[in-house]
């Protein structure tokens, strides 16, 4: 136990080996289910409801050995291995028990399987490659839309997502957004990387805000007042940033009241008060914002972040994630005012994005998992998403990702074991799902918003103005142009 | 007269110096950078008070986590692999190829060597799709050899044109007189001129090797297995998660992955350059 | 056994034959292109030939059908796309200042190489870095050191007092063309150094003595003398230096991707972009064309000079 107990703790510190993990699952009863009650009762922050690992982990696991003997009955078989290629997520050890859950499931079953974690940028191009040559792993993750551009060559997951709605609560509107076409699952929702606004408590406290901005209007102000003092301001990404810069842009357009398209999904409405005003905003917004954030990449605001140079922005839960594993320290000054180090992560705080005129309307940063129809596998990848998106298997991946994967299905998300339920600092990821749409919405015509989106027409209508390239009229006109190649199609 | 050469002499020697210090702050300073990061806890990395060339705990951390926690060993032999085999492969082709295009007098020869010259051209972003489905149909998908066959198409190019020119700089009396002695023209090429062409294949195959070392779209796309990646693709797949970028781990990997290659270079350099004389000044 | 004897002498003569006729120059020259021609036919003008035909369609990834073949639409509706106007002046700026800026500090790399005489290999080698490390991480390392709060390049300029504020490297259009560039030459300059320093020791010494003995000035010996015996080399690698450059794609992908708003896409990024993340691959295959014809002329050209230089 006090074995177990060490190798916990290295666990949430980030320095585990895989070696040990697989000793850690040995030493907890050779399930990977067990492994999210061992995970819970070592977590650092004190947890919202009092978790007793015992009882959670029992009838996990004897659910997965029943899960485990039906799978028996109809034995899988595959030719050669089953390969898939996974996003990586930005836990080490995130990755590491995914790939055990994988293996342990191909072991039980007797299916050699192959994962790699790759990060996402190359995902996006392995997957167009499969999609055209017709040769590829059987399984790949694709991101956002790309289930309605690969949709001809998307094997039938209908039966694996009818089985799961069924099982829980159903799936998030976004997950059916990017996965269902015309009626049919072709992609099978995987998980979301879900986004608030990270800030630092402290700042904000300073400033008078006591409690997290609500409105856009309402972090204007505290951006302006934290500007007018001094302190570190508050920084969004204008550049291309494929995460980070997509979701806070799209989510300020949307939660005016504007939007690239009509509900048609063909008639181009960027050119509208609502726009207008959503540009207007973060024009002021911008006046507040260190100016080169029209040069942030995914990466960049967490590393400003970090560094203590920016006060608030928008992410995963990466920020604080990092901050806690590294140690991460801000200086500030104590009682007698003598400069002191603390840890950064405990003036981190997370709320959810503000609300426009038209509530809060969030983009969905969203991850499903493909089987495109070359694939000789199709069942044996069926059954292992199957299983991968099962309560058992959710808990104990999402659990030491730390609020950087969010579950699809409806319901999962309330289990104990969750990071927001036994952190409370992760709680506001939990608001983010069900506010979440993909580009093209309000339609259906996600194919055409996709198009959009990869060309990154509603970061640069933003980015232009903020950044004095384009006036307001001349920035709506040049998106206007390029949307309207876009929804033609 | 003496007094003033040697003045001449100084100068030249003053500037001569400070052009090379020159060169070596411009184009060596991010490597120094770069070795910096890879040995600075993560801790000093986000220190933005702490002068950034100031190093309080050096630490091999990042290494430790590049050998230990990645396959970097494996890629990097991977790519030396890879890049080996290509290169072979072009020389002999492409060697064949320039004696041919540049002695040999044959209807079309110039049309031929222009056109070999011409596929150099063709980017890589616009074919590698179409080349992705050509390597498929040869069964070919996901194995180290499709690198192995791809590379060459843009090296052969690069060889044949670049070798044309030492064989042009080359006596054609060398192998007429092997010939009347009795050698077929392959024995002469063989015995004759290969000897003295040498300095000039190795050249090519450095450049080739060079370019094999660094390609990222085929072999991005082509050899997706984690084992037989080569290291470019690999290590930027396996050391950005998400937003996080493991920059000493990263920088590490950019350094082991081309100090060694430069000092390897440093030993075949006399010959490079002598090589590089010979073929592209009467190219 | 003299029946023996006779089939050997008749196989042996019949080996004699072939190797006559194959020694044969109309025979063996296209012989020896053969595997170079078949491998270049097979994996880059089969290729490139349904690149061609896919500009001229509407096909879209992962379709079934191949889509419509509607001749030029493609191209006429990029001269029309603002991103594409961007990309076109873009990619020749990045190139050609790129291309002057490493062929001058190349030039001036080798004529510095060429005088230095101890440990010269060990000079030559190291200097040799920036083109050997792979991009895809060189590429990186610079990201790091643009980077808007932590640029190691900030912090020297302000230090000096050469700037008053951070420069934000990657995030003004001007900047960031900039930086990308900035990446390029560092990355070309050991190419054209090395290469050029090769070309200056074919000089034979001869010729710098007889103008010695005119009594010409140090200038004068260069500009006579080395500079036109050292074009043929310069024209040859400054081909393969405008090749590469205008088809790069990893330092402008790792650093901006395109950004901010368009101001740094190249035809290789936009390519990418087009094709691969919209998924039309018709118009991404156009996007690319456009790259090819510049290209061929640029080759002519230069093909042309050294077939005068011969």
């Amino acid at each position: 136990m006090k074995e177990r107990k060490d190798l916990t703790k290295r666990l949430q510190d980030g320095k585990l080996s895989r070696r040990d993990f697989i000793k850690l699952m040995l030493a907890t009863g050779a399930s990977a289910t067990a492994i999210g009650g061992v995970l819970a009762s070592c977590a650092p922050e004190s947890a919202v409801t009092a978790v007793a690992p015992a009882p959670t982990a029992v009838p996990a696991a004897t659910e997965a050995v029943a899960a485990a003997t039906e799978t028996v009955a109809k034995p899988l078989s595959v030719e050669g291995k089953l390969t898939m290629k996974l996003r990586a997520a930005f836990m080490p050890q995130g990755n590491e028990i995914l790939k055990v859950i994988v293996e342990d499931w191909g072991a039980k079953n007797n299916i050699p399987v192959e994962v790699d974690i790759v990060s996402m940028n190359d995902l996006q191009t392995i997957a167009a490659t499969a999609a055209e040559t017709g040769a590829g792993p059987d399984i790949i993750e694709i991101n956002q839309g790309s289930a309605h551009l690969f949709a001809e060559k998307l094997a039938d997951m209908s039966a694996v997502c009818d089985d799961l709605a069924a099982r829980y609560d159903g799936f998030y509107t976004a997950a059916e957004e990017a996965c269902k076409v015309n009626g049919k699952w072709l992609s099978v929702p995987r998980f979301f990387a879900p986004h608030a606004i990270s800030y630092r408590t402290d700042l904000f406290e300073q400033v008078g805000a006591k409690e997290p901005p609500k409105t856009w209007e309402e972090l204007y102000e505290v951006g302006k007042a934290l500007k007018e003092a001094g302190l570190a301001p508050i920084a969004f990404p204008l550049g291309h940033a494929v995460g980070d810069g997509n979701d806070f842009n799209y989510s300020v357009l949307w939660s005016h009241g504007a939007s690239d398209v009509a509900a048609d999904g063909k008639t181009v409405t960027i050119d509208s008060a609502e726009t207008r005003a959503a540009l207007e905003y973060m024009q002021r917004l911008f006046s507040v914002m260190p100016a080169d954030t029209l040069s942030y990449d995914d990466a960049s605001n967490n590393r400003a972040f970090l560094a203590s140079a920016i006060s608030a922005t928008n992410n995963a839960s990466t920020i604080w994630g990092a901050a806690r594993n590294q140690g991460t320290k801000y200086k500030t000054k104590d009682a007698d005012g003598k400069e002191v180090e603390k840890n950064l992560h405990e003036v981190t705080g997370h709320f959810v994005y503000p609300e426009g005129p038209a509530g809060r309307i969030t983009y969905a940063e969203f991850m499903s998992s493909a089987v495109f129809s070359y694939s000789k596998n199709i069942d044996a990848a069926k059954a292992l998403l199957t299983y991968l998106n099962e309560r058992e298997q959710l808990t104990p991946w999402v659990n030491p990702n730390l609020g950087f994967v969010f579950p699809t299905l409806k319901g999962v998300e309330n289990d104990l074991l969750m990071p927001w339920n036994t952190t409370a600092k992760l709680a506001p990821f939990k608001e983010y799902a069900s506010t979440s749409h993909l580009p093209g919405y309000p339609s259906t015509n996600f194919r055409s918003g996709t198009d959009a989106y990869a060309k990154w027409v509603v970061v640069d209508m933003f980015a232009s103005v903020c950044g004095g390239m384009a006036s307001i009229e001349d920035a709506i006109k040049t998106a206007k142009a390029l949307l309207e190649d876009s929804y033609k199609s | 007269m003496q007094s003033s050469l040697r003045i001449r002499k100084i100068t030249k020697g003053i500037v001569v110096t400070i052009g090379l210090l020159f060169f070596i702050v411009i184009l060596l300073f991010p490597f120094y950078w770069m070795f910096i990061t890879s040995i600075k806890p993560d801790s000093e990395l986000y220190d933005m008070a702490q002068p950034p060339m100031q190093l309080l705990k050096p630490t091999l951390e990042h290494y430790v986590y590049l050998i230990e926690n990645t396959r970097f060993l494996l890629w990097l032999k991977n790519s030396a692999l890879v890049a080996t085999v290509s290169t072979a492969a072009s020389i002999v082709i492409g060697t064949l190829a320039a004696y041919s295009l540049a002695r040999l007098r044959f209807r079309g020869s110039r049309t031929l060597g222009l056109t070999i010259f011409i596929t150099y051209l063709v980017p890589t972003t616009l074919i590698f799709l179409p080349l992705a489905y050509v390597i498929r149909s040869l069964g070919l998908f996901d194995k180290q050899v499709a690198l192995m066959i791809t590379y060459p198409t843009f090296l052969i190019p690069f060889c044949t044109w670049l070798l044309m020119g030492y064989f042009k700089g080359i006596p054609k009396e060398l192998e007429e007189s092997a010939m009347v002695d009795g050698a077929t023209r392959l024995q002469a090429l063989r015995m004759v001129i290969l000897p003295i062409m040498m300095p000039g294949i190795i050249s090519a195959a450095l450049f080739a090797f060079t370019l094999s070392w660094n390609e990222f779209v085929y072999a991005l796309t082509l050899a997706q297995t984690e084992a037989i990646k080569t290291l470019p693709v690999a290590i930027v797949s396996q050391l950005v998660l998400a937003d996080v970028y493991f920059w000493g781990s990263l920088m590490a990997a950019a350094l082991l992955g081309s100090v060694p290659i430069a000092i390897l270079y440093s030993f075949f350099l006399e010959y490079y350059v002598k090589g590089m004389t010979a073929g592209a000044v009467k190219g | 056994m003299t029946q023996t004897a006779e089939i050997s002498g008749k196989r042996q003569s019949r080996f004699e034959q072939f190797s006559q006729w194959f020694n044969q120059e109309k025979i063996l020259g296209p012989a020896l292109v053969a595997p170079a021609v078949l491998i270049l036919l097979l994996l880059i003008a089969y290729p490139f030939c349904v690149a061609i035909w896919l500009s001229m369609t509407d096909k879209m990834i992962a379709r079934s059908d191949t889509g419509n073949f509607i001749w030029f639409a493609n191209f006429t509706k990029l001269f029309k796309d603002s991103i594409f106007q961007r990309t076109t002046i873009n990619t020749f700026n990045y190139a050609l200042v790129s291309v002057f800026f490493k062929l001058v500090l190349g030039l001036l790399m080798a004529l510095v190489l060429d005088e230095v005489k101890i440990f010269k290999n060990f000079f030559r080698g190291i200097l040799l870095l920036p083109w050997i490390v792979p991009t895809s991480l060189s590429a990186l390392g610079f990201l790091w050191m643009f980077d808007s709060q932590f640029s190691i390049l900030n912090r020297f300029l302000l230090d000096w007092g050469l700037i008053q504020e951070k420069i934000i490297w990657l995030g003004t259009p001007a900047t960031a063309m900039f930086s990308v560039q900035l990446v390029n030459i560092w990355r070309g300059i050991p190419f054209f150094g090395i290469s050029l320093l090769a070309g200056l020791q074919s000089i034979p010494q001869e010729l710098y003595e007889a103008a010695d003995i005119d009594g010409a000035s140090s200038w004068s010996k260069f500009w006579n003398v080395t500079f036109p015996l050292l074009m043929p080399v310069t024209a040859v690698v400054t081909l393969f230096s405008i090749v590469q450059t205008f088809a790069d794609f990893q330092i402008v992908y790792v650093l901006t991707r395109g950004g901010p708003v368009n101001s740094t896409h190249l035809f290789a990024t936009l390519t990418h972009q087009t094709a691969i993340l919209a998924g039309r691959l018709g118009e991404g295959a156009a996007v690319s064309l456009f790259m090819f014809p510049i290209l061929v002329i640029a080759v002519v050209l230069q093909l042309r000079y050294l077939q005068k230089q011969d």
